[in-house]
């Protein structure tokens, strides 16, 4: 490549940086997701009582761990921006890429004005704990600015944006295990864990209730999938990209089971269904002044870290769609000085601050799901026409993923369940948003397929696929 | 009119604080990507190569060297 040139001289190519390492992925997929931990997952209790919530949270564990799985296997050969955008074109064809790479910049940029929307109130909740006069502070100021501080994080380089991201999730997984520690030894806590008197036992609403949870446990890993977003920018795709996203899913795994531990043990499951932030009212039983500190400090780091890596993934997404001419190519420019897609990242600030702005937070993550949720269906798809075309003998795989066809047969059926509990809570809201993505979908067949570069989009060095 | 510049309290300027960083933030943004693309072609600003491994490239170079 040559880019960036000594002496001032203007390059004449620019690519991102390769500058990230595996502690990198685990902090953009971990960082992304870990605020599900602080509040969502518990709305899963809410439907199918505790039990039932630590049951969904296992299954919808499993969806994702294939998730992964597939994903690391794909993505460790397709050292690109854009992550299942990329692969999709690759494996599939263009409508499905165009409407992959839609559902990844809008669950990535709907979660991102969900979290800003949720720094913003926390900040003002803080103000009114300590003195401000309930109804004068105003969250908004805050959402633009958590926007506005992320986006230039991601503006300057990824390196940078993304290191932050990892001291900041390293500090809110911390608070959930100085959490667990505490109540589990009784460090510093009023009374003990007790889950059986506060109605762990049973199914209060049988199965259909844990059937019914499944779509908010989703909440504890939705975005784990975007470490791949980092492909083209990590310094070795092949073992970083496979490494930091296993090590973020059993991180995950071990969040979401202590999460879930320690609050179902200290709140009664009629209240902790409904709370807002369970994981910080569990350090308020406590009567610890530090740990209510701690759990507030954590809260609002994991929903920073969560929007930092949301601008990093939808940016990537909407870079790699115009780079490929399905969006107008000038969101592929690259900034000369920092390597980063800066006019993508600028495109979708004012997009994440006004939904941010809007404070509604319920249509707004139910958004985000449905489409992380359709991108989730596609991968078997992906998984098996990736397999078919490119035989395990033909293209050098990073990562090799296990009893193949079995996690995507498992994926597939997951999907499908947890549509079905959608369907149940959010059938309007489904039916709503497939309608946008067949709308979108015509949009792109009969206006912007003729600019699409149909032969130059096929970009690895990949033999012919067979049958081909 | 310039009610907004009335503070009542530390809330209040915290507030003002926040709205002026972002908009500084986000103005800085705006001009500094106004400036690059006059200063580089869209056809430099745009050339990204998907696929294309710098670093494999740099090791064969000095292997080659």
């Amino acid at each position: 490549m040559s880019d960036i040139t000594a002496g001032g001289a203007k390059p004449s190519s620019i690519n991102l940086a390769k500058v990230l390492g595996p502690i990198h992925v685990w902090a953009l997929g971990v960082g992304i997701v870990l605020v599900g931990e602080f509040m969502g997952w518990n709305l899963s209790v809410e439907k199918g009582g505790a039990l039932g919530s630590i049951i969904a949270c296992w299954i919808v564990g499993l969806l994702y761990t294939c998730v992964a799985m597939i994903d690391s296997e794909v993505t460790s050969t397709v050292a690109a921006a854009g992550g299942q955008y990329t692969q999709a074109k690759h494996t599939t064809g263009p409508l499905m890429a165009f409407n992959v790479g839609l559902y990844l910049v809008l669950a990535y940029t709907m979660l991102e004005a969900a979290d800003v929307f949720v720094f913003g109130d926390l900040v003002r909740i803080a103000a009114e704990g300590l003195g401000a006069e309930p109804g004068s502070v105003d969250a908004r100021p805050f959402v633009l600015l958590a926007v506005a501080v992320l986006a230039w994080l991601n503006y300057r380089g990824v390196f940078m944006a993304l290191s932050i991201n990892f001291l900041i999730t390293a500090v809110a997984f911390a608070s959930i295990v100085v959490l667990f520690v505490a109540y589990q030894f009784g460090v510093g806590t009023a009374e003990p864990l007790h889950h059986q008197e506060l109605g762990m036992g049973g199914l209060p609403y049988g199965w259909m209730g844990v059937l019914a949870a499944f779509q908010f446990a989703i909440w504890y890993y939705l975005g784990i999938e975007g470490t791949c977003q980092a492909a083209e920018e990590v310094r070795s795709c092949g073992r970083s990209l496979p490494l930091g996203t296993m090590t973020g899913m059993i991180t995950l795994l071990i969040a979401a089971a202590l999460t879930w531990y320690v609050c179902a043990g200290s709140l009664p499951w009629e209240y902790l269904g409904t709370a807002l932030a369970p994981l910080y009212d569990t350090s308020r039983m406590s009567g610890s002044t530090f740990l209510v500190v701690l759990l507030w400090i954590g809260t609002v780091f994991s929903a920073l870290a969560s929007a930092n890596g949301c601008i990093n993934d939808a940016s990537r997404a909407w870079f790699s769609m115009g780079r490929d001419r399905y969006l107008p190519q000038f969101f592929a420019a690259v900034h000369p000085r920092y390597r980063t897609p800066y006019r993508a990242i600028i495109f979708l600030i004012p997009i994440a601050a006004s939904f941010g702005f809007l404070q509604l937070l319920g249509p707004v993550i139910t958004f985000s799901i449905l489409s992380g949720l359709l991108g989730y269906t596609f991968m078997p798809i992906n998984m098996f026409r990736f397999r078919s075309k490119w035989p395990l003998e033909t293209i050098k795989r990073g990562y090799v993923h296990p009893f193949h066809p079995i996690p995507s047969l498992v994926l597939v059926t997951l999907c499908a369940a947890t549509f079905v509990a959608v369907y149940l809570g959010f059938g309007t809201q489904l039916l709503a948003m497939m309608v946008f993505y067949v709308v979108a979908s015509v949009w792109f067949v009969f206006f912007r397929y003729k600019y699409v570069r149909r032969g130059d989009q096929f970009t690895m060095a990949w033999p012919r696929p067979r049958g081909y | 009119m310039l009610d907004f510049l009335q503070f009542r309290g530390p809330w209040d300027v915290i507030q003002a604080g926040a709205w002026l960083v972002s908009l500084l933030l986000l103005g800085w943004m705006l001009w500094d990507a106004i400036r690059v693309s006059q200063q580089y072609g869209e056809d430099v600003l745009t050339s990204s190569q998907e696929g294309v491994d710098e670093l494999a490239m740099q090791q064969d170079g000095q292997r080659k060297s």
